[in-house]
């Protein structure tokens, strides 16, 4: 059997009881790189060498009696914002270009010491701000199920690589939507841990009060296992939760479970086909025994521009350590120390960051920051306040993760504020620190292509198990999660 | 509520140390005064709330000193490095 038609936990056994090698499923892996990647473009880099060297390595470290860790052998795919010692990490950027950490991310480290084998970096909207993956200096992929459209953003590459086969699970970061929501489009799951679930030691910062890393795979319960073994308390992220790893519910059935729909997230903006698709699989939903409960959000319409006012404000101050001294190129400019600032990041960032840039700029400047950030940060208190009266009636929340379909690269780059509002049903739960996960809810005809929709499920914060096991049971009833786009079967 | 003008989105770059080209100054413009209209919502939502700060989890390790990285592993990633040093333009008794 092909690794392509593994899933992460299958291959992890295939492994550890010696009916595959490591190196069989590296050298598998490679070949469909070789193969798909030219057509895909999700990859910005493959680590051919170091890939078999370590599948090497844990086949010797198992023929001599270790104990496989729970991604032994496995492929995995990471967004070029996660840092690995002496590998590229440009964040999708050329002021960052061809700088090479110093340090291993904290959940890379975990991968590592499960047994997982890192095969390649992928591609992102520079510095995770985007929604198609577009905004990227080095690469733009593409959608495994119609090569004229987006696979989403800004975890764009990991998506897109798990979607086509390539690898059975990838790590992205979500800050508004960027694992949700080309998961979604891609027709996978991926998930958006708890604020604090997973460690961000170095996961490149964008807007910290918002960041999370996110699992992105073809199941939820490749999407478990990886929690299980990423999650857990890490003293080098001042944010991390000290909490024990997140251990698989052990929850069997949804019957009796609330699941609260809001009424918001079914508004104007909302396409006809992902709308009928959402509503076939709240049917099944019912069908599985859980409850259909309306509930209320009424700050909805208020959470882009709040998200976006407050993640250009941290991302304005995050971002302004890459002035030309410590990482990546310099550009001299006039000769002085802010001439040269400016003008390396002048050179080194794209449209999308700059804008965002000035954005927060803006919002925090003397006399518009009360205005602007002040509100922002009094809506995201009401946005919380509402999901906790929402919760105290339901287990649950369940929405469409995006309000569209797939749309062709290209179609939104001149228009950024409609961009923006491609995150409107994935920032509420990120201003609100909730776990959420989006899993395949089915696929819509758009023409000659078919596209997925995500179904999004959002918890209570900390109940990160409990809206992963509702997806796990959703995926094993409805099975949308194994078809494959064609690409993936070449 | 904007009035993002050329002049205020130059002060703007400047503040944030970022070169924009006259051409990126002309189509960055509009864009901001959309972005910012369509976010006027927000501006004129009347919340009666007062602002907080969201409660985001938050710990600080034992004031200890641990094993870090090495200044060579540190400056390797630096444009310009030099005995130890990141090097800058210089600022004192500049021209500026």
């Amino acid at each position: 059997m092909s690794s392509a038609e593994l899933d992460a936990s299958a291959m992890r056994g295939a492994h550890a009881r010696g009916e595959r090698s490591v190196r069989l499923t590296i050298e598998d892996t490679l070949a469909r790189i070789a193969r798909i990647e030219p057509t895909l473009g999700a990859l910005s880099a493959v680590l051919a060498d170091s890939a078999r060297t370590r599948a090497d390595e844990l086949d010797a470290a198992r023929a001599n009696g270790f104990e496989p860790g729970a991604l032994f052998g496995v492929p995995v795919v990471l967004k070029a914002n996660l840092c690995q010692t002496g590998v590229e990490t440009n964040c999708g950027s050329r002021v960052l270009a061809g700088w090479r950490p110093p340090y291993t991310a904290t959940v890379v480290e975990r991968l590592l010491a499960a047994g997982a084998v890192p095969v390649a970096v992928a591609h992102m909207d520079e510095f995770a701000m985007g929604s198609s993956g577009e905004n990227s200096a080095f690469g733009r992929a593409r959608n495994p199920w119609d090569l004229a459209r987006t696979p989403g953003g800004s975890s764009s590459g990991p998506a897109a690589a798990v979607a086509a086969g390539l690898v059975p699970l990838a790590l992205g970061s979500d800050t508004g939507g960027s694992v949700r929501q080309p998961a979604a489009l891609c027709g996978i799951a991926g998930f958006k841990p708890s604020y604090g679930r997973l460690s961000r030691h170095g996961l490149v910062a964008f807007g910290s009060s918002l960041d999370q890393v996110g699992p992105l795979a073809r199941s939820v319960r490749d999407v478990e296992l990886a929690l299980e073994v990423l999650s857990g308390f890490d003293e080098r992220d001042s944010t991390s939760l000290r909490a024990a790893p997140v251990a698989r519910s052990a929850r069997t059935s949804l019957a009796g479970l609330r699941v609260g729909v809001p009424q918001e997230y079914f508004g104007a903006g909302l396409d006809a086909r992902v709308r009928a698709t959402i509503e076939t699989a709240l049917g099944e939903l019912e069908a599985l025994g859980a409850r259909r409960v309306p509930v209320s959000l009424p700050s909805t319409a208020l959470a882009i521009p709040c998200y976006y006012v407050l993640a250009t404000a941290e991302a304005a101050s995050n971002l302004a350590r890459f002035d030309g001294v410590r990482y990546g190129p310099r550009v001299d400019g006039d000769g002085s120390l802010e001439g040269m600032q400016a003008a390396t990041r002048g050179a080194g960032f794209g449209a999308e960051v700059k804008r965002r840039i000035l954005l927060g700029t803006f919002v925090l400047s003397h006399g518009y920051a009360e205005a602007w950030y002040g509100k922002a940060l009094a809506v995201r208190a009401r946005l919380r306040a509402e999901f906790e009266a929402a919760f105290a009636a339901v287990e649950l929340i369940v929405s469409p993760t995006a309000p569209t379909l797939a749309f062709r690269l290209g179609e939104k780059s001149a228009d950024p504020l409609s961009m923006y509002l491609s995150d409107a049903l994935t920032v509420p739960a990120s201003l609100a620190g909730l776990p959420a996960l989006s899993v395949p809810a089915g696929f819509a005809r758009d023409g000659a292509s078919e596209l997925a929709v995500g179904l999004q499920l959002v918890g209570p914060f900390g109940a990160d198990a409990e809206v992963l096991a509702a997806g796990r049971l959703f995926e094993g009833a409805t099975r949308h999660h194994q078809r494959r786009p064609a690409l993936a079967a070449s | 509520m904007s009035a993002i003008d050329l002049d205020a989105l130059r002060k703007l770059a400047s503040l944030a140390r970022v070169r924009l080209e006259d051409d990126e100054l002309r189509r960055l413009a509009p864009e901001f005064e959309r972005i910012l209209e369509a976010f006027g919502t927000l501006a004129r939502a009347d919340l009666g709330t007062p602002a907080e700060a969201p409660e985001l989890p938050a710990h600080a390790r034992a004031d200890e000193p641990l094993p870090s990285l090495g200044r060579d592993a540190l400056l390797a990633g630096a444009p310009q490095a030099d005995e130890g040093f990141f090097v800058v333009p210089k600022t004192i008794g500049s021209a500026r």
